[in-house]
């Protein structure tokens, strides 16, 4: 019996403990498990097919209300999370997370620098869409949208995209982080032909 | 203010008798209490700066004789939330308390007393050049201010105009992570309703 009661102790402190890294695992999110909080890395030069390839790492990763942490295996790790929950810490940035990171901005509002953040860099950026759209923040500026192209935003005062291809036809080729269902893609947009759209330029391209 | 329609105004005051309220609610007392000042009204043919530098900042923006603006002045930050009751979207922008500059501005979804997000903005900075936070909240329907506690000081904004309250922090700001925790009590007639942390992220 003496021998018997160190087992049953033992046993049951296996049990509590695996039951709790259970639970842990359990509520460990896309971000908690996956994102870090590193620097990024300053860099003298910014072209905008660099920026296109940086946003098609983001496409097909899913949808995150005020993410910026993706990885790129296509799929979207934080599907179906409640609309406009930051707390859910799902895959992926929203709209302007994504032109953020896309864009190689820097925290600080006064700096046009060009800064390259990973992907698991879990970073939102101070900008809203609306923020965006009023050209706030040295790097960036309003622009005739007529003028438009590659790289550059349409922003109203809820959403930005920015132009992966233009078109003659009207429609823009626009790449975006859209919505928890419809993820971050490109997709068929007339931005530019919307009222509540103005055009935003990223200052400081390299070519 | 002449454009807007003085309805309700408190005093800014440090009151001791505030300040023993708030000392009864923390373990740890603050060492002052500041109420800041709000005014609501409508939104008239003769705009003071302020709400011009806002109306340029959001054209889509159309002015009803039905629009709404409660303006704040308060000691981080002022504000003017603008609503219009046929129209979801909620306006803030934010000032400086100063010299009001535009520092900020937001919008929301404010649909059936329900906020899509408390819509974060950390553009702003105090003198120091210390980044400050401003977000809304909602009341609950008894209460009549919102508490926000900071380390040196409680900020009262009296609720007004059935609408989000926008309240602010220096303290809770977490810039690098595009975040602000707020400390926020809501108080009615009779004291304390509810007490929370709000957690606020830039977002959409």
């Amino acid at each position: 019996m003496s021998l018997l009661r160190p087992r049953v102790v033992f046993l049951v402190a296996f049990l509590v403990a695996l039951s709790l890294a259970a639970a842990k695992a359990a509520l460990a999110t896309f971000v908690s498990a996956n994102c870090n909080y590193n620097a990024p890395t300053w860099s003298p030069n910014m072209y905008r097919d660099g920026s296109v390839t940086v946003a098609l790492v983001a496409r097909y990763e899913g949808y995150h209300w005020g993410g910026g942490c993706w990885n790129d295996n296509n799929v979207d790790e934080g599907p179906n999370e409640p609309l406009q929950t930051s707390s859910t810490g799902g895959e992926g940035g929203d709209c302007s997370g994504l032109t953020f990171k896309v864009w190689r901005e820097s925290l600080n509002t006064g700096d046009g620098g060009h800064y390259q953040w990973g992907r698991l860099r879990n970073v939102h950026g101070p900008y809203t869409a609306a923020d965006f759209k009023a050209g706030a923040g040295v790097p960036n500026a309003t622009y005739p949208k007529a003028d438009a192209i590659v790289m550059d935003a349409f922003a109203s005062s809820t959403h930005i995209g920015m132009v992966y291809q233009r078109s003659t036809s009207g429609a823009d080729q626009i790449v975006e982080a859209k919505c928890e269902a419809c993820g971050t893609n490109i997709f068929t947009r007339t931005y530019r032909s919307d009222s509540s759209y103005g055009g935003v330029r990223r200052m400081g391209w390299t070519g | 203010m002449d454009g807007l329609t003085a309805l309700r105004a408190s005093t800014v005051a440090a009151a001791g008798l505030l300040l023993a309220a708030g000392c009864r609610d923390h373990a740890k007392p603050t060492r002052h209490v500041f109420v800041g000042q709000v005014r609501v009204g409508v939104v008239r043919a003769v705009r003071p700066p302020p709400l011009q530098a806002c109306l340029r900042r959001f054209p889509e923006l159309h002015v009803t004789g039905r629009t709404r603006v409660v303006e704040r002045v308060g000691l981080l930050g002022a504000s003017l939330t603008i609503s219009d009751p046929g129209s979801p979207w909620l306006y803030a922008c934010d000032f400086t308390p100063r010299h009001r500059r535009l520092c900020g501005a937001s919008v929301g979804v404010w649909r059936a007393g329900r906020l899509n997000d408390p819509r974060l903005d950390i553009a702003c900075r105090d003198r120091t050049g210390h980044p400050l936070g401003a977000a809304w909240v909602v009341p609950l329907r008894r209460a009549r201010s919102i508490a926000v506690r900071e380390r040196r000081v409680t900020e009262i904004y009296p609720v007004a105009g059935r609408l989000p309250v926008r309240i602010w922090t220096r303290d809770g700001v977490r810039y690098e992570r595009s975040s602000a925790d707020f400390d926020v009590t809501q108080r009615g007639p009779g004291g304390t309703i509810a007490h929370e942390r709000l957690h606020a992220m830039v977002a959409g």
